[in-house]
């Protein structure tokens, strides 16, 4: 049996492709393992070879960029790799999905990478992992809101019970700040506004009052204190800190922009809709150069200020804006990301504020008409 | 031929319900749109309106 079916059978849907073509992995490897799987690392002449020895024993289907390993075959080499040799298999897989994953979890075309890797690194890599932590990432930016904060949970409950950490540690800090920011994603806008107050001291206090990850939690309490329903507390918050965040990480850090849309949103969710849709104005071209046009964070804010246009006034100027940026969103995030529904949601309304509750020909119309 | 409120909220509800879950703010929000605008569609038929 060629040596390269055990790191196979760690898998199901295996994307060797994409595992095998960073060769930096291979310094990470142990002397047994390197010996079969560093000569296959950045070598895809070498990979397809081992790949059609696989193929002569049945053991791998081909699919694409990936193999495809039957469970059974998976169970087999799994319980034929000497018990001295497996610590050695586990971490060369979780060496190579680490090397594997995209360094950006916020950047939506690494989203089909991450997607490819998810099943594989919730196996293989250990919860105190740098990967580890890009998959919770990538759950939450893609969308999958309580995937990321259980994975979260479960983060930073290790990193609290590791030796190394502790409750205090700046890491175990991060993850619970990344825990609460997705509990109010998932919905929980109170308990996340509760997590991120009482993150708050302990990071100024570890951290530093001006630390980047101590102004972040204060940028998150202000936005959850809204979403919570204290508007104007809201606001409050978010333009105390615009100052401090713009000193600290300069005027033109997405942290200091994502401050800047939190102070406008809060200042339309107050009662001041000319002003938000004013200041997100201002704050798109910014964004659009520093982000590029179709970053998630600046759809956001073309979302808010078509949102603002409209609870301003012009709400046929919001439909015009929310079904032009609706294509692109779509797009950009996915027919199903919690973004795009949400624009969806906002064009129909707009449709709607803009004169044409009923729709030009519109079925539920006659419907509606009949009840 | 352009679909109006109704239609769109009514196409968008059961996708965010199964995206967000069932007592996510956004769907009951979704829900609630949905009903208004159902509402106001039947009221401006009743009314003679468009």
């Amino acid at each position: 049996m060629p040596p390269s079916c055990a790191l196979a059978g760690i898998y199901r849907r295996a994307p060797l492709a994409l595992l095998l073509a960073d060769a930096r992995a291979a310094g990470e490897l142990a002397p047994g393992v390197a010996d079969t799987v560093g000569p296959l690392l950045g070598d895809p002449v070498a990979m397809g070879d081992a790949v059609a020895a696989l193929r002569r024993y049945s053991l791998v289907t081909p699919d694409g960029d990936a193999v495809l390993v039957h469970r059974l075959v998976q169970a087999i080499t799994l319980a034929q790799i000497p018990s001295d040799a497996a610590g050695q298999w586990q971490q060369a897989a979780a060496a190579l999905i680490e090397a594997a994953l995209p360094g950006d979890p916020r950047e939506p075309s690494d989203w089909p990478a991450f997607a490819a890797l998810l099943p594989h690194a919730q196996t293989a890599l250990d919860l105190t992992s740098n990967g580890m932590w890009r998959i919770a990432s990538y759950l939450g930016e893609s969308g999958s809101y309580p995937a990321a904060r259980d994975l979260f949970q479960l983060i930073a409950d290790a990193d609290t019970e590791n030796d190394a950490k502790g409750a205090e540690h700046p890491g175990t800090l991060a993850a619970r700040h990344n825990l609460a920011r997705w509990t109010g994603a998932a919905g929980d806008a109170p308990g996340a506004r509760d997590q991120f107050a009482a993150l708050l001291p302990i990071r100024e206090r570890i951290l530093g009052a001006e630390h980047p990850g101590t102004l972040a939690t204060r940028a998150n309490l202000a936005e959850v204190t809204e979403q919570a329903g204290d508007a104007a507390g809201g606001r409050n918050q978010s333009a105390a800190l615009l100052p401090i965040i713009e000193r600290v990480l300069g005027a033109e850090h997405r942290d200091t922009l994502t401050t800047r849309a939190d102070l406008a949103f809060c200042t339309g969710a107050a009662g001041d809709a000319a002003g938000a849709r004013d200041q997100f104005a201002a704050l798109l071209p910014i964004r659009e150069r520093i982000q590029g046009a179709e970053h998630p964070e600046t759809l956001r804010d073309r979302h808010e200020l078509a949102r603002w246009t409209g609870e301003a006034g012009d709400a046929a100027g919001a439909r015009d804006q929310f079904a032009a940026l609706l294509p692109i969103i779509e797009r950009v995030l996915g027919a199903e990301h919690p973004g795009t529904l949400t624009t969806r949601g906002n064009l129909a309304n707009w449709t709607g504020e803009a004169g044409d509750a009923a729709g030009a020909h519109d079925p539920v119309r006659r419907a509606a008409a009949h009840h | 031929m352009r679909p109006g409120p109704t239609t769109r909220y009514a196409a968008l509800l059961p996708i965010i319900e199964r995206v967000l879950g069932a007592e996510h703010r956004d769907t009951l929000t979704t829900r609630a749109d949905l009903a208004r605008w159902t509402r106001k569609a039947a009221d401006d038929v009743d009314t003679g309106v468009n």
